[in-house]
Parts: C-alpha cells; sequence; structure tokens
C-alpha cells in the first residue's frame, strides 16, 4: 500500500496479541505493527519456549510501545484475549484489535479495520478471510462453524472464527466474555448480537503454511467448541 | 447370610468411616457428607433385605429387583458426572480469572 493511501492514526490504538509459544514469528509480528504506528500489548499465555524472552527484548527496544502481560500458566485463547482487553483499557485506549502472533494476519489488513471504528461508523469491525482461498478440510469446518455460531449464538456472520476484530473501548466494555479457550471466537459474536453493537466485516488475507494450519481451529478444537457451548446453553 | 452380603457391608462401613474422616478434615460439607452416608446406609439395607429391590421393581415394573439397582445406579453416576463436570468447569473460569487479575496487577506495580 502507497503511503499516501494509508488511513492516519486518530486515536489511541492497541493491538492485542495472543502468543502461546511463538518464538519463530513474535518479533517478525511485533516489527511489522510498531512499524505502522500502532502500540502493542502481547499477552503471552505461559509460553515454554522463548517467547517470553522475546517479548522482554521488545518491551525494551520499543518503550513505551510495547507491554508484555505473561500468564503464569496457560489458559486458552479465550482467557488470553480477556486479560489483552483488560490491559488495553486500562491503558486507555480508544481502540483494540486482536491480533494472531503466529504470522497468519497481515498487519495491511489492519488499515482496513480501525477507520470505520474512528469515525463512527461501526462499533466492532471483524475482518473475514476469503473461504474460497481456504484449504478443503479448513473451509468445510470454518462453514460448519458459522452454522454452530448461528444456532447458538443467534448471529450469522462470514467469518465465524476470525482473529483479527477490532473494538471501540465503549464496545470493549460492554462484552461480557466467559469462554475460556476457543469458543470465544463464536461467543464475541453472540455478544455483539446481545449486546446490540454495530457490526462490520471486511475482508482480510490470510497467510497459509504448514505452521498456520496446523494451529487452527481443527475437528476436535470444533467438537470441543461444540461442548462448551451445549454446557453453557444448559447451564442458562 | 451370603459371602457378597459380608464384602458389601464391610466396603458400605469402610465407606462411612471414609466419610467422616473426609467430614472432620473438612473436605467433605455437610449436605456431600448426608448424601454419602445415606447412600451406603441404603446399601447395607438392600444388601441385608434384597427383596426390597423386587417391591421397587413391581413398583416401576421393571422385572427383577436387580434392575432397577441397575438402573438407579447408573442415573446416580451420571448425575453425579454432570455435577462434577459443572465443578470443573467452574473452577477452570475461577483460576482463569484469577490468572487474568494476578497478570494485570504485575503488570501495575
Amino acid at each position: 500500500m502507497n503511503k499516501e493511501d494509508i488511513p492516519p492514526i486518530t486515536s489511541d490504538i492497541y493491538i492485542i496479541l495472543s502468543c502461546y509459544n511463538e518464538e519463530e514469528t513474535l518479533e517478525e509480528v511485533v516489527d511489522g505493527l510498531i512499524e505502522r504506528g500502532f502500540k502493542v500489548i502481547i499477552v503471552d499465555d505461559g509460553s515454554k519456549d522463548n517467547s517470553p524472552i522475546i517479548a522482554r527484548k521488545l518491551v525494551k527496544k520499543y518503550y513505551p510501545n510495547v507491554y508484555h502481560y505473561r500468564h503464569i500458566i496457560n489458559v486458552g485463547l479465550g482467557g488470553a484475549i480477556k486479560t489483552g482487553i483488560q490491559a488495553a483499557l486500562r491503558k486507555g485506549a480508544d481502540i483494540m484489535i486482536t491480533f494472531d502472533a503466529d504470522g497468519q494476519h497481515n498487519p495491511d489488513d489492519l488499515y482496513n479495520m480501525y477507520p470505520p471504528l474512528q469515525e463512527g461508523k461501526a462499533d466492532v469491525v471483524i475482518a473475514a478471510r476469503d473461504f474460497d482461498d481456504m484449504p478443503t478440510g479448513r473451509r468445510f469446518g470454518n462453514t460448519v462453524m458459522n452454522y454452530i455460531t448461528y444456532v447458538f449464538q443467534g448471529k450469522m456472520v462470514k467469518d465465524s472464527q476470525s482473529g483479527l476484530r477490532a473494538f471501540t473501548s465503549d464496545a470493549a466494555n460492554k462484552l461480557e466474555l466467559k469462554s475460556p479457550q476457543y469458543g470465544i471466537s463464536s461467543e464475541i459474536i453472540g455478544e455483539i448480537h446481545r449486546k446490540n453493537l454495530k457490526l462490520m466485516e471486511v475482508p482480510m488475507t490470510t497467510i497459509y503454511d504448514e505452521r498456520t494450519i496446523q494451529k487452527g481451529t481443527n475437528t476436535l478444537v470444533g467438537i470441543k467448541i461444540v461442548l462448551e457451548f451445549i454446557n453453557e446453553t444448559i447451564k442458562r | 447370610m451370603f459371602t457378597y452380603q459380608i464384602i458389601l457391608i464391610i466396603i458400605s462401613i469402610l465407606g462411612i468411616l471414609l466419610g467422616i474422616h473426609r467430614f472432620r478434615d473438612e473436605s467433605f460439607s455437610n449436605s456431600v457428607f448426608t448424601l454419602w452416608t445415606f447412600v451406603w446406609i441404603i446399601i447395607i439395607i438392600v444388601t441385608l433385605f434384597p427383596n426390597i429391590t423386587t417391591y421397587f421393581a413391581n413398583f416401576f415394573g421393571l422385572g427383577r429387583g436387580l434392575d432397577s439397582v441397575y438402573i438407579v445406579s447408573i442415573l446416580f453416576l451420571f448425575y453425579i458426572v454432570f455435577k462434577l463436570y459443572n465443578k470443573m468447569e467452574q473452577q477452570k473460569k475461577r483460576i482463569n480469572e484469577l490468572v487474568s487479575q494476578l497478570t494485570l496487577k504485575e503488570n501495575e506495580e
């Protein structure tokens, strides 16, 4: 993207980078985000590799634009996102964007995400992957998850499992999130629906390689999400 | 008295003693201790008077006394598993919340 085409950042934007054993990609991802003028909150969810050492190095290197929050044990993606949202709110963020530290997200996609929030056109922006570009198994799984999200959370979206989501601080404050694991993605969709938040979906590019394919939502994770929803529904 | 009755009664008494021990060191709450003791007493009664299960089975229209014992046991176990699962989920959520708050607090200092 040409420099003059980049939408200006007029608010305090924090990227919530949830990270679990991402020593190979963490530095590169943070470099890319800082270059583009964002502040970064690394939420290290109890990594057992060198991620915490790299994170601390990045905090020093980019002081005061990178923060490192470390969970003493691994609690799951949902827990990491909740900690990240709380941290961003406490830092006085106007906008916060969840981003994956495994290198599957393209930081240029962020340019589609914050302008609608800055202009007050939406409360939440979710970047949807192009399902036609996905490997077949992955496409099928994500389509099924969209329908499952619709059944349990009451809202149909283009990509319910997208990890790239932007919230205004007001919207983030309203979210009541309970899911500790991968169920968080669908739960956020449900909360957008229940709290009547204005949602905008924008396109994104996804970088698929062997590593990111292994890490994403697989069938077993899908089944766990469904069980979690059933349990929550019974208890409601 | 048959051998199985003696074995079951010994196991039940051990169960009750274990319950008392757990209750004393506060691992069991009042309600859990009451339920625990109640279940073992029922087992002792059924062991001493097996005919009770036949009355019970006839009352519910089941074939044999033993069948009613199986059905009640399975239902009871399902209930316990469900309870345990919920408890575990609750604990997991509490631990997550604790980890999250600890992390936030640590960074504020």
